[in-house]
């Protein structure tokens, strides 16, 4: 008697957590379904935002598409500071090495056309930068053995980089499916990283950079575009008289952000 | 006239950019570097420097001083105290205060010509001759 009604019980029990289970995950997928509606209702809302704003400011650039970029970079700074005098010393054996050391960025892109005639595009991307640093010049403090410098530069920066590069079209592929571009133009580096103490001492360093840029973009078909630019510095990244230049080459890969969102 | 007028407002958003990423460098750290070059090591004296007259003491038993991180010296004289790091008239100096062995007081300034992470380099005047002290460490 009491063995059937546990086994009725047991019966029960197994229907009804059944059910409830199936009601839940009819339920959590229910949910699932309006969160993800309810992304990408907002990422549609701030894509039309931005694209109405985006037309509103610059009305004479059209066919505008939005790019994700990202990338190493290979950075390399030449220093000359022999005109310049501190009360520190640095033993340039520990710290001159001729050498481009890998960072990386990441950021976003804008393409299109400027009057329907001029391809552009505005480049957005926060870098890591890692630095070589090469002294050109030296100093000796005689009767110590060895060479100095009265500045040390930075090694690692945390940067904003804003480019506006022009576009050209290089017609080696007859294939209209590939395209190899040349861009150049110039780029603005914000430095966001503090200087080293040594620096904020000295208060060697600039906050704002201004390079030269010019590159090779590969399109492939559309799906992601492959890219080298080389980025010179036009303007001295520390104050007078130290003079330092900043150069890097950036490797990288961008495709379009519709394909992922 | 629109280029012109996008141009500027890209210009805008690009300075509105930097004048809130921008913070001042402290540009008074001197002391703290100092310090930081200075303490928890032991310094060498290499060469001595007076007038035109130098003497090396390299490869020699030589003079030491250590600044210890908690501002406490003590050298190879058995002199030992505290020391500070001070910047009157724009010049960098080492302020020393020690007793000898002998439990009498001390006191001393050397200006910091120099200093680095390996080389430290003093002076002071007496009877006005300049005499340079290079320390290093091994």
């Amino acid at each position: 008697m009491y063995k059937s009604l546990l086994l009725v019980f047991l019966i029960n029990s197994f229907i009804f957590s059944t059910v409830s289970f199936g009601q839940r995950n009819k339920q959590s997928a229910s949910d699932k379904e309006y969160l993800i509606q309810k992304e990408n209702r907002t990422i549609k809302s701030i894509k039309s935002s931005f694209k109405k704003s985006w037309g509103r400011i610059f009305t004479n650039f059209t066919k505008n598409e939005f790019l994700l970029v990202s990338g190493i970079n290979f950075s390399r700074q030449v220093i000359e500071s022999s005109n310049f005098n501190s009360n520190f010393n640095y033993f340039l054996s520990d710290f001159n090495k001729n050498v481009a050391k890998p960072g990386f960025f990441g950021g976003i892109r804008i393409d299109g056309m400027y009057k329907q005639k001029h391809s552009y595009s505005f480049l957005f991307t926060l870098n890591k930068l890692s630095t070589g640093t090469y002294y050109k010049d030296n100093k000796t403090i005689k009767p110590i053995v060895g060479e100095f410098s009265n500045f040390k530069g930075d090694e690692q920066f945390l940067t904003l980089n804003a480019a506006s590069h022009l576009k050209k079209i290089i017609p080696i592929f007859k294939a209209a499916k590939y395209k190899l571009y040349m861009v150049a133009g110039p780029s603005f580096d914000l430095r966001l990283s503090e200087a080293s103490i040594d620096n904020k001492v000295l208060s060697a360093y600039h906050k704002v950079f201004i390079n030269g840029d010019i590159g090779l973009e590969f399109d492939n078909q559309q799906f992601y575009t492959l890219f080298i630019h080389y980025q010179q510095g036009l303007s001295s990244i520390t104050k007078s008289p130290i003079k330092t230049n900043i150069n890097r080459f950036e490797l990288g890969l961008m495709i379009k952000a519709s394909d992922l969102f | 006239m629109n280029l012109i007028s996008s141009i500027s407002k890209s210009v805008l958003l690009f300075t509105t950019l930097i004048v809130i990423a921008c913070n001042k460098d402290n540009a008074n750290d001197e002391i703290t570097l100092s310090y930081q070059y200075l303490a928890d090591k032991t310094w060498y004296l290499d060469y001595a420097q007076t007038d035109n007259l130098i003497k090396t003491y390299i490869g020699q038993s030589t003079y030491y001083i250590n600044f210890i991180k908690n501002r406490k010296t003590i050298d190879s004289d058995g002199f030992s105290g505290t020391y500070s790091v001070e910047k009157n008239n724009d010049q960098l100096q080492i302020h020393v205060q020690a007793i000898t062995k002998q439990l009498n007081p001390i006191e001393y300034i050397y200006n910091i010509e120099s200093i680095g992470s390996k080389h430290l380099i003093l002076n002071y005047t007496t009877g006005g001759s300049k005499t340079t002290l290079f320390y290093s460490i091994k």
